[in-house]
């Protein structure tokens, strides 16, 4: 579903820094990697570059039939909107809309009529534990709350590949680990491709395949963690 | 506060310096055009004074009465009493110069008592040394002109029309006008010690080529020493016919003043209401401002800054930009002020100065006043947010997470504070002029202005789910932001209420007024042709001999004849016009209520028509008692109607042309109006009348010409009220782009999370364009109700105090669904602009960030 090959990016400066040289992955439907590593290895960087929000110097990547190296920004948006998932850190749930129209969000940019969209945005709340809660704004929601939201939102369109930076980053142990177990939960029930970037080894235990991110490539650490 | 923590603040204004140039811009544009006016006025009314001390002289008391003069029998009376030193007798002509459109002002006096009451009219003969120099004054047919006057009239002159006009002096010898006949007086010298353009003749020699014998125009007199002024009034008063009154010589400069200070007011509350824009400007920038640095106040209040210095800090960013905009202000008022003197002279389009060529002068305690409003409209825009930033807590503020509710100006419904002054606005209305100056007019259009602001949320939350049906995402997003925060739409919108409200309702108030007055032209000129001499001041009249050659040429069915005379009702009032025309059988008059019939049952007095001016000034309706002082006695009247009159703002009555010629004996005419016998082209006529009279001799109108220039004139009037609103619309635009640079940059993790959904760039444009437009769209819808609100107040109440007049209310739909329509797509494109910094910073930067 989500292959990388040969991946090269260098971030200008004097003298320039090699982020990754020739960098390969391959991620399949239903499978989730956690990619860990000191701050400052390019761990975001490579989700961004994944996300066709930063170019790339060299390299293909290829997400479903796509190659994201190759599009354009316009077709590159459309191609986020259609088959990208995001979780972030800080949650970026928007405060004016309530937690339905929160995770309706990436069905109305796919013109899904309106009352389809509200049933698949509930229908997701739920799986997400906050069905009783749809109207409400998330002022009124928790860290670990709005997070969910965020992770409904993120899957809510049925995206083939979902990429979450640092999703426990903001939250404490017992609730990191409750929202951890949903986010993978979800992106496996829905047999999509899962790219969790973290600090936490812990965090990156439960994924299918743990990669380490250092100066010379991926590492795969999955026994060790 | 230490200067080294007030510089942490009043950096603040240069990190975003296009929200504080635009704040700095809008409040000097309000302050500039206030002052202008003032300016403007304060020496338009300097120059008139001079003009005044000039020809007044050494006099302390003037006796003055109806323009076209009164009867001298009362100079002798008072020049003997041993109160009065000296009396000098004064004949004031507007003499008409034939072919010109310009006249002189011609003062007959005599010689020997001006040389002791107003040495500055001593004329001075060219050839003095011989015998024909030493009595030039006294010879009748000499005119003595001042060195402009000389340079004015010896050159050719450009007529309203634009046509050049011959000159009137030409070989020493100056072409006058009296009646329909022309003559010449010749040019004996010079007017050494007065200024513009005047004349000076025997008043003899004036009273008889000019056929006024008999007639004076006003008295000057130095009182015997030791008696002050008032004493003299008080003493002499009681001695004098009705219809004249004692005066100082000030007190006819506070005349004009008086004449122009509705008008003047009316100008300044429009430059009010621009600063006021200016203020909501600098209260939305700081708002956000203050949103924007919630953790910096937090982080410094918990280093121990206190609530107070916090305060305090804010209210000085607020304090500069006033004082930086008021001095921008002050300098730019100055110059345009004197733009304006070039231009149109010291004439802000009224008339009430048209002439004077006044010059700009300093004046260092209005600037002053100008600066410490600007200064007051900076603070005041910063006090409300101050206040919300001082009393945040700090801990909640420096709490993660803060920061995207802090971009949003929390709403706060103050619908009762908004109905409540609304409620103000309606009492403020049944409040009565206080001085002539309608106060609760002005405190109704601020009350209207200030509830519309508070309600705006209110009428936000009403309105947008009527505006429901769009599917797109950035009509949803942007429908679904403005809902939850109808408070943006206040920081962003007060400005464009305060602008849209200023335009709608000027636009409202001036199609009634153009419509009213165009209606009002075609009934009061019903004939075909109209025949004038000059004005009612003026040499030039119609005499019984000249009617009775217009109504023989051929083609004229029938002369209707208006004879117009100013009258002086009491000493503080200003004059009062009466026409003297046949009312029966004549046209119509414009009646707003009453009839053409005369009131029979009122002690058989002959009828009159007032003014709704007079009705107002004289609490008169049918069946009043009106008097007037004609022909030297006092004359009551019976009021039989009042009439619309947008012509004499002072008042003026309609009496029977039998009536008047009974009462004064003066059968003089200013005006014909002739109608023309079927099939005859109303051009052949003029025509006749033209190689009757003397093209130069009279002037003729056609009704479509009149009305023409009369309509010429009231937009010229109105001229320097559309700059003034488009001004204010301006800086309401100015108040989007703002509220939109900052929302942006507060929104920026907002826009990057969009973007990694999958919004495109230009889709996340779209979405601040339709959310400018929304917020410009709740602010336009107000603007358009607060305006209507406003014009009823301009026209049912302010113009009714102010100027007397009624008018019927015209809306001009079509342009104001076109200026509406035009603001919100200009919101729309000044929000995408502003927005255009956010949209460009990286969408990976952007979400990575908290705020």
């Amino acid at each position: 579903m989500l292959e990388l090959r040969h991946l090269c990016k260098t971030l200008p400066g004097t003298p320039p820094r090699v982020l990754f040289d020739r960098l390969s992955l391959r991620v399949d439907s239903g499978e989730c990697v956690a990619i860990v590593g000191e701050s400052g290895v390019g761990k975001s960087t490579l989700l961004n570059c994944i996300a066709g929000l930063e170019p790339i110097d060299g390299g293909e990547i290829q997400v479903g039939p796509s190659r994201v190296d190759r599009l354009d920004d316009d077709t590159m948006a459309r191609l986020r909107r259609s088959h990208f998932g995001f979780v972030f850190q800080a949650f970026h749930i928007l405060p004016h809309l309530n937690l339905l129209q929160n995770v309706a969000l990436p069905l109305w940019l796919l013109r899904e009529p309106e009352g389809s969209a509200a049933g698949r945005a509930r229908t997701m709340l739920e799986r997400v534990g906050l069905g009783g809660r749809a109207e409400d704004p998330p002022q009124q929601l928790s860290g670990g709350e709005l997070q969910r939201v965020a992770i409904a939102r993120a899957l809510v369109h049925r995206p083939h590949l979902v990429l979450a930076d640092e999703p426990t980053g903001n939250l404490d142990p017992e609730r990191a680990s409750g929202v951890l177990d949903l986010l993978l939960g979800q992106i496996r029930d829905s047999r999509a491709a899962g790219v969790l970037v973290t600090h936490s080894r812990t965090a990156a235990a439960r994924a299918d395949r743990v990669l380490e991110l250092r100066a010379d490539g991926l590492h795969d650490i999955t026994r060790r963690v | 506060m230490s200067p080294s923590l007030r510089r942490v603040f009043l950096a603040s204004l240069l990190r975003r310096r296009l929200a504080t140039a635009l704040s700095l811009l809008a409040i000097a544009l309000g302050v500039a055009l206030g002052l202008a006016v003032q300016l403007i006025h304060a020496a338009a009314l300097d120059e008139f004074g001079r003009g005044m001390r000039l020809l007044a002289g050494e006099a302390d008391l003037q006796l003055v009465g109806p323009r076209d003069g009164f009867d001298e029998a009362v100079f002798a009376q008072l020049a003997a009493r041993p109160e009065v030193a000296v009396a000098s007798p004064v004949l004031e002509l507007e003499v008409r110069l034939p072919g010109r459109d310009d006249s002189l002002r011609i003062l007959g006096v005599d010689l020997f008592r001006v040389l002791r009451v107003q040495p500055g009219l001593v004329p001075l003969a060219e050839r003095a040394g011989d015998e024909d120099g030493r009595f030039a004054a006294l010879q009748a047919d000499n005119v003595f002109l001042t060195d402009e006057a000389r340079v004015r009239l010896s050159q050719p002159h450009r007529g309203m029309d634009g046509a050049p006009q011959p000159p009137a002096l030409e070989q020493g010898k100056l072409r006058v006008q009296s009646g329909v006949r022309g003559f010449s007086l010749e040019l004996a010298g010079r007017v050494p010690g007065a200024a513009g353009v005047l004349g000076v003749m025997d008043i003899a020699g004036a009273q008889q080529r000019f056929g006024r014998v008999g007639v004076l125009s006003r008295v000057d007199l130095k009182l015997a020493d030791g008696l002050s002024p008032a004493a003299g009034i008080a003493t002499l008063s009681p001695l004098l016919p009705p219809g004249l009154a004692l005066r100082e010589p000030e007190a006819a400069a506070q005349e004009v003043g008086t004449l122009s200070r509705a008008y003047r007011v009316n100008l300044t509350m429009l430059a009010a209401i621009a600063l006021l824009t200016g203020g909501f400007l600098v209260f939305s920038t700081q708002l956000l401002s203050v949103a924007r640095r919630r953790r910096e106040f937090a982080l410094l209040r918990a280093l121990g800054l206190e609530r107070r210095e916090l305060m305090h800090g804010l209210l000085a960013e607020g304090a500069a930009v006033g004082m930086v905009g008021g001095v921008f202000g002050v300098a730019l008022g100055h110059a345009l002020a004197a733009g304006a003197f070039r231009l149109v002279g010291g004439d802000l389009g009224a008339g009430f100065f048209r002439g004077l060529a006044p010059a700009l002068q300093f004046d260092a305690g209005l600037s002053f006043g100008y600066l410490l409003l600007g200064v007051f409209a900076g603070v005041a825009g910063t006090w409300l947010p101050a206040r919300a930033a001082s009393r945040v807590p700090p801990a909640r503020a420096l709490r993660a997470g803060e920061g995207e509710r802090a971009g949003l100006p929390q709403a706060q419904l103050r619908t009762r504070h908004a109905v409540a002054m609304l409620a103000l606005a309606g009492v403020a209305c049944t409040l009565p002029a206080l001085g002539g100056i309608p106060v609760g007019g002005y405190a109704a259009v601020m009350f209207v202005l200030g509830g519309t602001v508070l309600g705006l949320p209110a009428l936000a939350r009403a309105a947008l789910p009527l505006l429901r049906r769009g599917r797109g995402v950035t009509w949803r997003l942007a429908h679904a932001r403005l809902s939850a925060t109808p408070g943006q739409a206040v920081v962003a919108g007060a400005g464009v209420i305060a602008s849209v409200a200023l335009a709608v309702s000027m636009a409202i108030m001036v199609s009634s007024f153009r419509v009213s007055v165009d209606e009002w032209l075609a009934q009061v000129l019903p004939a075909d042709l109209y025949v004038r001499a000059s004005s009612s001041s003026g040499s030039g009249y119609l005499d019984p001999e000249a009617l009775a050659e217009i109504a023989a040429i051929k083609g004229v069915d029938k002369v209707d004849t208006t004879r117009l005379v100013n009258l002086r009702l009491s000493d503080e009032e200003p004059l009062f016009s009466v026409l003297a025309r046949p009312a029966q059988g004549n046209w119509g008059l414009p009646l707003v209520s009453g009839s053409m019939s005369p009131v029979e049952h009122v002690d058989s007095l002959p009828p009159i028509w007032v003014s709704e001016a007079a009705a107002d000034r004289h609490d008169l309706q049918r069946g009043s008692r009106f008097e007037l002082p004609l022909g030297g006695r006092v004359q009551a009247f019976a009021v039989a109607g009042v009439w619309r009159d947008y012509a004499r703002q002072h008042g003026a009555a309609l009496i029977e042309s039998g009536d008047y010629v009974r009462l004064t004996g003066d059968e003089r005419i200013n005006d014909a109006a002739l109608r023309v016998a079927p099939g005859t082209p109303p051009a052949a006529v003029a025509e006749a009348l033209r190689a009757r009279f003397g093209a130069e001799h009279i002037t003729i109108a056609l009704p479509g010409e009149i009305r023409a220039l009369s309509l010429e004139i009231f937009d010229r009037t109105f001229l320097i009220t559309y700059l003034m609103e488009a001004v204010a619309v301006l800086i309401g635009l100015f108040g989007i782009a703002t509220t939109f640079a900052a929302l942006a940059t507060t929104r920026q993790g907002e826009f990057g999370m969009l973007r990694h959904l999958g919004f495109t760039r230009a889709e996340v444009g779209r979405l601040i364009a339709v959310e400018g437009a929304l917020t410009a769209g709740m602010g336009v819808l107000a603007g358009l109700l607060a305006g209507g609100a406003i014009a009823w107040v301009l026209i049912e109440i302010i113009n009714r105090q102010s100027f007397h007049w009624s008018m019927d209310v015209a809306v001009p739909w079509g342009a104001l669904a076109l200026f509406a329509v035009t603001l919100v797509v200009l919101a729309a494109l000044v929000a995408r602009l502003a927005g255009r910094h956010a949209m460009q910073r990286s969408a990976v930067l952007a979400v990575k960030a908290d705020w």
